[in-house]
């Protein structure tokens, strides 16, 4: 078998599910930031293989940003989780709906 | 053996990412994380990306799932009783846009790349390729704004962070 970017873009295209489901079915908010890390990582495998395909380091520079915005989501998703479980002692998705209309 | 490497690296990812999702103890979920992130690694290196991989290692498995620990073990959440959303509608819906998502997915990755190109890596890519030097240069010539930028987006992830966590109790 010889490894093609089809190869890559589906394990990329799997990784990526796997976390949208998990966003959505999970009721853990640090779960779901997890598996928003797991999306996140699966578009840097994307733009990685388009970079190897291209053979320019693009992809790759664009992967770097994304890990750059990935660590920041990750802090204040993670300060905000800390707020929640420190007002209501919950880190239940299904419990933070004071928003909700 | 790049042949070998790749299916490693990919069925490991795969099924750390699916135990990511379904484990019942946040720990183990970061644990598994961990797992996903450094076989993605791997992967990141068959396709020339050192600079990269080696990034991965130290921001994501080495940063980013150590602040995940740290949150989970300063919560120390206490109920177990509830994984998955309770509405059996919710859980099926999620499947069903999941699902959506893998098919359009799946579509462009293999058809979207016979529009680009034949199926087939470039072949001159030379052993500097993906290197901090090469990712370096790039970065800091045609790059600079969007680098700058960057360092202003972390800057106010750690102002707000703090200005967030910050205990107002005086």
């Amino acid at each position: 078998m010889n490894v093609t970017i089809s190869h890559y873009l589906v394990v990329s295209a799997l990784l990526f599910t796997i976390g949208a489901a998990g966003v959505l079915l999970r009721r853990n908010m640090l779960v779901v930031l997890m598996s928003v890390e797991l999306m996140l990582n699966a578009a840097n495998l994307a733009f990685v293989t388009f970079a190897r395909m291209l053979g320019t380091v693009d992809g790759q520079v664009i992967a770097l940003f994304v890990m750059t915005v990935a660590a920041a989501e990750v802090v204040v998703g993670l300060a905000i989780v800390l707020i929640v479980f420190r007002t209501r002692a919950t880190t239940n998705v299904e419990d933070v709906d004071s928003m909700k209309w | 053996m790049t042949t070998l490497l790749f299916v490693l690296g990919s069925l490991t990812a795969i099924v750390s990412a699916m135990l990511v999702v379904t484990r019942r103890n946040p720990v183990h979920s970061a644990l598994s994380l961990i797992v996903c992130l450094l076989s993605v690694a791997l992967l990141f290196l068959l396709l020339g990306a050192q600079f990269i991989a080696a990034l991965q290692v130290i921001v994501y498995a080495g940063a980013i799932v150590v602040l995940f620990l740290f949150v989970v073990m300063l919560l120390d959440v206490r109920d177990k009783t509830a994984v998955f959303h309770s509405a059996l509608s919710q859980k099926l819906a999620s499947l069903a846009i999941a699902l959506a998502v893998l098919i359009e997915l799946a579509m462009v990755a293999t058809a979207g790349v016979a529009w680009t190109r034949k199926e087939e890596w470039l072949a001159a890519t030379g052993l500097s390729f993906g290197t901090a030097q090469s990712v370096g240069k790039e970065l800091f010539a045609r790059y600079i704004f969007q680098f700058e930028v960057a360092s202003v987006l972390l800057l106010v992830a750690v102002v707000g962070a703090v200005a967030l966590a910050k205990n107002r109790r005086e």
